[in-house]
């Protein structure tokens, strides 16, 4: 596989005006897909949750990225997926679709860079599930320049770190069917998390200790003090109380939070994702309609019930969620503070474009 | 299938769900009746702790509880699992049994819902009643105590049960108005259906799947309630208060489920030993995988019928899995 060091590097380093800014589609805060009816939409969000703008999809989504600067919105397909819809949010268009080389997917994650030259997405080979991130230059038109190994199986989030230091990428650990999703190694997965410089060299691989081999971290959120936080789904055949979520820093070991052992298992050894506030990290499980709330210092506070929520992002003192039925609630210092309901389900991820 | 599928959902946009129905018909009746046999069970426990008629009121416990297991929401969220600490692949309920036989721990005289659930409910009992190697230990006299104290918090429990849905079925049933649990009746139809079909994905994939094991690495002492004798006679229960509250939800015909439960039933009187002790056998392991597969058929007839038939689907995220 072609290392790509010097090219990131390079990149990096140009420069280029965009066209219009995100003001231009009235500056939503975030982007969520959704299934409308028997379609498929993106939206753009303000921090309430309200609808500013909306454009079609071609099938279910996953999660997005959002370009630093031009109204650009990039929606992923569903695991493992064909396709990579960039979007116009001004036009309200997808310009562009990008697919992946012949026998890689995409994992339904992708970021770009802060300086928004390239996008980057979080790929599996068809063949291995050994993962790869796919490295497309914006400014040639999304042209796919290369990529870099995950040094791990199945990559699912992939997330900037703080203050350009470079990014964190989640390996799932679990080698799928190309086709179906079918799971093929459950009993000797293995999770990380790869961390890269801003040239794309791999910095540091977190392994968790070897008795959670089974839990899957797969999403991500960057804490305020620029550490990581992770949640996991669980892949034992039996339902366990293991840690969902956890905090890592670069250097130092991975601390695991958990709730008492009920509250534990009525998440059903899933979550499905996580945010990162000033003082909080919560989890969603729409298998267990409710989100977990802890402090950074490990503390359980306390649970939210929420019927098939799942996409959560952070916002001053608190989240917003979303859900299945449609409803996108700003949860404030615990309490359900607003609610916005659109006649769709919100799929998985909330994503954010605040910069 | 096109046409089938087209067919059904024109039934569909007639047959309405009724959920007043299935919860004042089942799920409240369903909870009464389990407090009811929790509490003959601590009266029972309490003349002799480990006698027949306790396990005899044990068993019709675990049976009335089996029509209200799938139910996982609500008060039922977390409360379920000090009813039923299963599956339990780490052994944490001999281990908590254990310690606190050997170190007399008083809690029992004191306040028994402080105790980790693992020590609690059913499964403690099902180890304290029959479990072989905790037949010199059930002649500690603290063992009796303690027999006595997890079958009165049990009870406990289900009362808490009782209140907890009598006020939660409140909130089902008014979710039409709106209110904070729910924006309007669907949303409370498709958390309720929800818990149907995954009642039957728990049964086919945990309480089955866990004991099936592979034809080569069978584990019969993964079955839930091994030693009280119950893994089969819980999943026929099960099946049977899931089709019963399907029947009573939805206003129209189930035929194709009536017919999938009568598969599961006829799967299940092939297999010899409720313990599923004999699915060391092939041709036992082999009955086990076809009740396995009926099981996931009810489960489909229902997503048929019932789902589709109501415009209710599970999850949309709970059953991405991603």
């Amino acid at each position: 596989m072609t290392t790509r060091r010097g090219f990131l590097g390079g990149l990096i380093a140009a420069g280029s005006v965009p066209a219009f800014s995100w003001a231009a589609v009235g500056n939503p805060s975030f982007v969520a897909a959704a299934k409308k009816g028997e379609n498929y939409a993106l939206f753009g969000l303000s921090e309430l949750g309200e609808a500013l703008f909306e454009v079609p999809l071609p099938a279910r989504g996953h999660a997005g990225a959002g370009h630093p600067t031009q109204p650009i919105a990039v929606a992923f397909a569903r695991r493992p997926g064909r396709f990579a819809l960039i979007i116009d949010c001004l036009s309200g268009t997808a310009n562009q679709s990008l697919t992946p080389p012949d026998g890689i997917a995409f994992n339904g994650h992708g970021c770009f860079t802060p300086d928004g030259k390239l996008l980057l997405t979080s790929e599996q080979l068809d063949a291995s599930s050994e993962g790869i991130i796919g490295l497309w230059d914006v400014d040639a038109g999304y042209k796919r320049i290369g990529e870099l190994p995950t040094f791990g199986i199945g990559p699912h989030d992939i997330k900037l770190l703080s203050n350009g230091a470079g990014f964190v990428v989640a390996n799932g650990g679990i080698a799928t069917d190309p086709t179906d999703r079918t799971k093929l190694n459950l009993e000797t997965m293995a999770s990380s998390l790869a961390y890269f410089s801003p040239d794309g060299r791999l910095i540091e691989k977190m392994v968790l200790a070897p008795e959670y081999f089974q839990s899957s971290i797969r999403h991500l959120a960057i804490t305020p003090q620029g550490a990581v936080a992770f949640a996991m789904q669980l892949q034992a055949d039996a339902p366990a109380p293991d840690p969902l979520v956890g905090v890592h820093v670069i250097g130092e070991e991975a601390q695991l939070f958990t709730a008492d052992l009920a509250s534990e298992l009525a998440m059903q050894g899933y979550a499905g994702s996580i945010a990162a506030s000033e003082t909080e990290i919560a989890i969603s499980s729409p298998k267990g309609n409710r989100i977990h709330r802890f402090d950074y210092e490990g503390s359980f506070i306390g649970a939210i019930e929420q019927s098939d929520v799942c996409g959560l992002i952070a916002i001053k003192n608190g989240f917003v969620a979303s859900d299945g039925n449609g409803n996108m609630r700003t949860i404030i210092d615990g309490t359900k503070n607003n609610e916005v309901h659109l006649a769709a389900s919100w799929d998985n991820h909330i994503v954010d474009l605040r910069v | 299938m096109k046409y089938l599928v087209a067919a059904l959902c024109l039934t569909a946009s007639q047959a309405a769900a009724d959920l007043n129905a299935l919860v004042n018909e089942r799920i409240l009746p369903g909870f009464a009746g389990f407090e009811e046999a929790t509490k003959v069970l601590a009266d029972q426990a309490a003349k002799e702790c480990f006698g027949e008629t306790t396990k005899t009121a044990y068993q019709a416990a675990f049976d009335a509880w089996m029509r209200v297991d799938h139910y996982r929401v609500g008060p039922s969220t977390t409360r379920i699992h000090e009813v039923v600490f299963w599956p339990d692949t780490r052994g944490f309920t001999p281990k908590a049994l254990r310690t606190l036989i050997n170190e007399q721990d008083p809690v029992i005289n004191v306040d028994y819902s402080e105790v980790s659930i693992a020590a609690r409910g059913l499964m403690s009992l099902d180890y304290l009643l029959y479990d072989a190697d905790f037949a010199e230990l059930r002649s500690v006299p603290y063992s009796c105590e303690l027999m006595q104290a997890i079958t009165s918090d049990l009870n406990l429990t289900a009362k808490n049960l009782v209140l907890g849905w009598t006020n939660y079925s409140t909130t089902l049933v008014s979710a039409a108005e709106g209110n904070d649990a729910f924006r309007n009746q669907k949303e409370a139809e498709s958390l309720i259906y929800t818990q149907l079909v995954s009642g039957l994905e728990f049964a086919k994939n945990t309480r089955i799947g866990q004991p099936l094991g592979t034809l080569d690495k069978p584990r019969p002492k993964r079955a839930e309630a091994w030693r009280s004798g119950r893994p089969l006679r819980n999943i026929l229960l099960l099946s049977e208060a899931i089709v019963g509250d399907a029947a009573v939800f939805y206003d129209d015909e189930i035929n194709a489920t009536e017919n999938a439960l009568t598969a599961v039933k006829e799967s299940a009187s092939r297999i010899k030993f409720p313990t599923l002790d004999g699915i060391g056998e092939p041709q036992d392991w082999l009955y086990l995988s076809i009740l396995q597969e009926r099981v996931g058929t009810l489960h489909d007839a229902i997503a048929n019928e019932v789902g589709i038939g109501m415009g209710l689907s599970a999850g949309f995220n709970s059953s991405d899995g991603d």
